[in-house]
């Protein structure tokens, strides 16, 4: 940690074309895998690509973000895609960080056992999981509600009500996936010497005060990188609402990717599904660049 | 390579890496922004141009000595229906040899992969669905009309509602092979006679309900009813008890219309009026759960799941038509759909004269009355073939939940097969199902958010292009995005430097 | 200040492994200094001082108060580590005032102490750089900084001139003297290397194994080694040690080494009687002459103020050190033989000092 190169001051200025060549292979590739199929979805979006126009479909310009933009639902659609981001974000990164450091205290007994057992939900199938969730949440006979019952609280539409919808697929969510942070975690907390705890501790610092002037400076760009990386994974995770309330009630649960699948596939536009994938793909790149402009996150990938 | 320039490449790599860090990346992103700009502008240019249909053969040949090889999708659901198929197949091959059927496995049916197929021109040669996802894909250009290719004598061995169903626009696109839909199944032990009236099938429920909220295992129920579940399906059978409908003779919704309006508030009122159904119902396996362990008296369901529920219930099971509503005068009629074989155009599938010929001969075997009695006898699907309904009707006649159906058959309606159903059920999945707890309750406002939901999609798909495209418009979008993220680019690039 | 005593101090780690009935005082300002080879438990000892580990057994005293079940925070003791344990995103000053913030100490007065320890240690004109920005001398004097800004009672130190090369830490030796004589406090010290021992050290104590076997002024440890492993332990190159056997016969008492015999004086043997010992010579004391131990020269090793010629006498190896050649060329036969005045034995079995300067020591293990 104490080795860390310094940063070099550049003054060498000129683009090196040599140096471009270099990256073509990869620039090819990636032409095919990435910029091809996105490309088409891009193309998809400008056309009346539908039931009706499916083989003599058209360019329509921007006919279909101007329909999206001035539908109703679009606001809905975005801010469930946030509060469910966000919601997921601010609790299972958290947490799988704290469970990280919990699992990596020096004098904890049985570590190896609890590390098998906090990744065993991780390992299993999630749509497993969902479907087990399903069943407990269940308005009628749910394990849940038979258990709130039991202390007197009458029975809640965990899924199918617009208020508990949302919360439910979050906590589901979280459920499923900080074992996964913690494992990711758990790399970057045993990266730190243990010295440096071993300072703190004997100049006086308590554990809180420990993690917060010593464990989160020294992990700053490892947070900053998962917590985005996190949010843009749950930006773009299908399964959890799809599978647990399929967006609804009503579009209550909704996110612009289940949208877009539904307004593809079960709606059979898939040039309104491809404009609704490419918004979301918009939105999240303007959120990458402008947090990787404050946070520097990226540089953790050099 | 000499060993200087050996080190100098190593010394390039060493650059880009990690000194250039941050700088570098952005570079590359610059530079990947731009190009793909400029691919992306090719691209639209490329596609641009709607895609020329391609001549349709109408020439079939009466016979075809050469072997010929077709590719079918959807042999059916497992079990009676799959082995019917297959034992057909195993025939239809001995009868013809020249012709070579390919069957692809299951997994790959469904309407939404058959889609991808078609666009990319390699659907099967036939597929099998129901007639309004068929309907869809024929309103696609997908699938070929058969009108010209089948006669009329052929056309009338069919019953009238299942070729109605098959027709769009006066086009047959496919040939049924059964028909059916949902009628009232109840059970014995709870309800001892069948309701003739909607007051008389709320009676019973009443009687049969016995809510005890302690623990909810204890609880029976009338009526279980899922308001979202299923999609719509099952609730389209009581438009017609309130003088409603979906779509009016024009195609055009009329879901927010008072008869709508009043059947769904009759559905919504099941659980939070009348307190025969439980709250929070969400699949229909909750509701098929309640009645399996004779926790309910009534379930509204389709001759598919009359199996299990006779493993369940025995002989207490029984079936009877959905109950006349005496107060408008009107029965409902639940969707009496049919499953069917069609084939594919040639523009989705590349098919040939040959194939073509091939694919009739196939489509009319698998449908044919033998067929249709095994699929009866075996899988318990009722026959789209007037001959193979009589012969149905003969063999039911001592069993009372046949007597249910054929009842139920009476008071039907024919499955709107327009693609403009297509928007029917989610948005009935997503705004009734606004209805639940916590939602709005208010019924019809519901239904006027409904019917604009359905009608702005139908407006939006079939809109065609307002305007002439206007190249010096976007390309000029084009070259100022380019240039903006260009220039952006490099300010940020050279800006970064400082620190 | 701050004196430190450690009375039958135990830590086991199991395998035999850890550290067994460590004793020692370290007076108030004295510079201690614990050396030994790797493994032998100084880093352990160092690190129960701190608390940072647990004694099974024993007691430990600082300023005559117990400590023993102290946290590390209540000890008033500080530590430079190994690897300095800087903070990479802190700046040199927020390193150094890192203890103080947990402080209650004023932004000014923090400021103050900062800057007068950073003077001290010359690096006040780094204060706003970040660790990974100086050099391996100037992180090594931040850790001391760090340390020294809390004015504690007992400064440990672990090996903190491993990680220099060998110019800088012959400087940062010196330095570190001066620091410790001007801040006069209580110092424990570990290192494996004996040149650092013997400069640094008012005393120095000798662990192997998890114990310790001889506690001296350093120079001691040089000139009268407890046992044959202190002997070869220090000192570079190590103390030649040599079978031999100290025979009494005829009313003269003779040791027998490589088939020379050689006269002893002052050594307490039974007429008749035979004793199985090590003849340890330093390399300094190992004499050419015309007669002795056959050798032949294999090696010739000149590092400028002094030679070293290696011999080969049978299969062992017998290391000679003078200030210059001895003439010889390699490859040929001489004599060699032990300076009597300075030569050592050690009892075979036990490995203990027994003779020494010409007479036995007080208290040597005699043969059972
Ligand atoms: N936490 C521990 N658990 C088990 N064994 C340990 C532990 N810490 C140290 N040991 C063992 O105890 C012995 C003494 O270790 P210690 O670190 O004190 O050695 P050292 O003298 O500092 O060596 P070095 O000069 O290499 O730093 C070693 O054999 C080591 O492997
Ligand atoms: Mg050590």
């Amino acid at each position: 940690m104490t080795e860390r190169a310094m940063p070099i001051k550049n003054n060498n200025r000129r683009i090196d074309f040599k140096s471009l060549l270099w990256i073509l292979p990869v620039l090819i590739v990636l032409a095919f895998l990435d910029f091809y199929p996105i490309l088409e979805g891009i193309y998809f979006s400008l056309t009346d690509f539908n039931q009706f126009h499916f083989f003599n479909y058209g360019f329509v310009g921007f006919a279909n973000y101007s329909y999206i933009f001035g539908s109703p639902e679009l606001r809905t659609v975005i801010a469930n895609t946030l509060v469910w981001s966000v919601g997921s974000t601010v609790v299972m990164v958290p947490a799988g960080f704290m469970l990280a450091l919990i699992m990596n205290q020096k004098n904890l007994r049985g570590k190896y056992i609890y590390r098998s057992l906090y990744l065993f939900p991780w390992a299993f199938p999630a749509f497993l999981t969902i479907l087990v969730w399903s069943n407990m949440l269940a308005y009628n006979g749910g394990v849940v509600n038979d258990l709130l019952g039991l202390v007197g609280i009458s029975s809640i539409a965990w899924l199918t009500s617009p208020t508990y919808a949302m919360f439910s697929i979050i906590f589901v969510n979280f459920w499923l996936s900080f074992p996964y942070y913690t494992f990711v975690y758990t790399s970057a907390v045993q990266s730190i010497p243990n010295e440096l705890y071993e300072a703190a501790e004997m100049d006086g610092y308590g554990s809180l005060r420990t993690l917060t002037r010593v464990t989160l400076p020294l992990l700053k760009r490892q947070v900053a990188f998962i917590t985005i990386f996190g949010f843009i994974f749950t930006w773009n995770n299908f399964y959890v609402p799809f599978l647990l309330t399929g967006g609804g009630p009503g579009i209550s649960t909704q996110i612009l990717i289940t949208y877009s699948y539904l307004e593809a596939f079960s709606y059979s536009n898939y040039a309104l599904g491809a404009a609704y994938a490419i918004i979301s793909i918009l939105i999240l790149l303007v959120f990458v660049i402008v947090t990787n402009h404050y946070t520097k996150m990226m540089s953790i990938l050099y | 390579m000499s060993n200087s320039k050996k080190d100098a490449s190593k010394e390039a790599k060493s650059r880009l890496l990690p000194k250039h860090g941050n700088v570098f990346w952005l570079k590359g992103f610059a530079v990947v922004a731009v190009t793909a700009l400029f691919i992306l502008g090719g691209f639209v240019v490329l596609f641009s141009h709607p895609q020329g249909s391609g001549p349709l053969s109408t020439s079939v040949p009466a016979t075809s000595s050469n072997s010929v090889t077709i590719t079918v999708w959807g042999s059916g659901s497992p079990g009676g229906e799959q082995h019917v198929f297959n034992s057909t197949l195993a025939y239809f091959e001995a009868q013809y040899p020249n012709i070579t059927v390919q069957d692809s496995p299951a997994i790959n049916v469904a309407s939404t992969n058959f889609a991808s197929a078609a666009h990319a021109g390699n659907a099967p040669d036939v597929y099998r669905d129901t007639s309004d996802n068929a309907g869809a894909l024929y309103a696609s250009g997908s699938v070929l009309n058969l009108s010209s290719y089948l006669n009329q004598s052929f056309v009338n061995s069919f019953t009238t509602g299942t070729i109605k169903d098959w027709t769009l626009n006066g086009a047959l696109y496919g040939v049924p092979v059964n028909t059916n839909g949902v009628g009232l199944y109840y059970n014995m032990k709870l309800v001892k006679t069948p309701p003739k009236t909607v007051y008389q099938m709320l009676q019973d429920a009443a009687n049969v309900t016995k809510n005890t909220t302690s623990t909810t295992n204890t609880s029976v129920w009338g009526m279980p009813y899922g308001l979202g579940t299923n999609y719509g399906y099952r609730a389209a059978a009581w438009f017609p008890a309130f003088g409603g409908q979906i779509f009016n003779s024009q195609e055009v919704p009329v879901l927010n219309s008072s008869q709508d309006t009043s059947a769904v508030s009759f559905l919504y009122n099941l659980t939070y009026v009348k307190n025969v159904s439980p709250k929070g119902l969400t699949s229909m396996a909750q509701e098929q759960q309640l009645f399996e362990t004779n926790r309910s008296a009534f379930i509204i369901d389709g001759p598919w799941d009359q199996s299990l529920y006779t493993s369940y219930l025995g002989s207490n099971l029984n079936v009877t038509a959905l109950p006349y509503d005496n107060a408008t005068g009107h029965y409902p009629a639940p969707i009496w759909g049919s499953i069917g074989y069609f084939i594919t155009s040639p523009q989705a599938s590349g098919i040939t004269s040959s194939q073509i010929w091939a694919s009739l001969k196939f489509i009319q075997f698998e449908t044919n009355l033998t067929a249709q009695k095994n699929l009866f006898t075996k899988a318990g699907d009722f026959p789209s073939l007037k001959a193979a309904g009589a012969f149905a009707a003969n063999q039911t006649a001592s069993d009372p939940l046949a007597a249910g159906w054929i009842a139920q058959e009476a008071h039907t309606q024919i499955q709107p097969n327009f693609p403009q159903m297509n928007f029917y059920w989610s948005n009935f999945h997503t705004y009734v199902g606004n209805l639940y707890d916590n939602g709005t309750h208010n019924v019809s406002s519901v239904m006027q958010a409904f019917q604009n939901a359905v009608v702005s999609q139908i407006n939006q798909e079939t809109a065609t292009p307002a305007a002439p495209v206007n190249w010096t418009l976007y390309g000029g979008i084009i070259a100022a995005v380019v240039i903006v993220a260009g220039v952006g680019a490099f300010f940020y690039t050279s800006r970064k430097k400082k620190n | 200040m701050g004196s430190l005593s450690l009375q039958n101090i135990g830590r086991n780690f199991g395998k035999n492994k850890g550290v067994f009935d460590v004793n020692f005082e370290v007076e108030n300002g004295e510079f201690f200094v614990i050396l030994g080879p790797s493994g032998c438990g100084k880093t352990t000892t160092l690190r129960i001082i701190a608390g940072l580990e647990t004694a099974d057994t024993g007691h430990m005293f600082l300023d005559d108060r117990e400590i023993t079940n102290f946290p590390p925070r209540m000890r008033n003791i500080a530590m430079v580590f190994q690897n300095y344990a800087l903070y990479p995103f802190m700046t040199v000053k927020q390193n150094i005032q890192f203890p103080l913030k947990i402080m209650k100490m004023s932004k000014a007065d923090q400021d103050a102490k900062a800057e007068e320890v950073a003077k001290m240690l010359g690096i006040d004109d780094l204060m706003e750089r970040k660790p990974g920005e100086i050099s391996g001398g100037q992180r090594q004097r931040v850790a001391l900084g760090r340390a020294l800004v809390r004015e504690p009672a007992l400064f440990l130190m672990d090996e903190p001139l491993s990680n220099l090369d060998a110019k800088l830490r012959t400087q940062m030796r010196v330095e570190l003297k001066r620091l410790q004589r001007e801040f006069n406090t209580t110092t424990v010290y570990v290192t494996h290397d004996q040149v650092e021992a013997t400069t640094l050290a008012d005393r120095a104590c000798i662990m192997n194994g998890g114990r310790v076997v001889q506690l001296e002024g350093p120079l001691e440890l040089y000139n009268s080694p407890a046992d044959t492993f202190v002997a070869t332990f220090v000192g570079d190159p190590p103390m030649n040690m040599i079978p031999a056997k100290v025979k009494a016969a005829n009313n003269e008492v003779m040791l027998e080494v490589l088939g020379q015999l050689i006269p002893l004086k002052n050594f307490t043997i039974e007429e008749g009687q035979e004793r199985e010992v090590k003849l340890g010579v330093r390399p300094e004391d190992t004499l050419v002459g015309d007669q002795g131990i056959e050798a032949n020269l294999a090696v010739i090793q000149n590092v400028g103020k002094s030679v070293y010629e290696y011999f080969k006498v049978g299969d062992l190896t017998i290391v000679k050190q003078d200030t210059k050649n001895s003439g010889l060329v390699i490859g040929q036969n001489c004599y060699l033989f032990p300076d009597p005045a300075k030569l050592m034995l050690f009892d075979e079995a036990s490995g203990k000092l027994i003779y020494k300067g010409g007479k036995m020591v007080k208290n040597a293990p005699t043969t059972a």
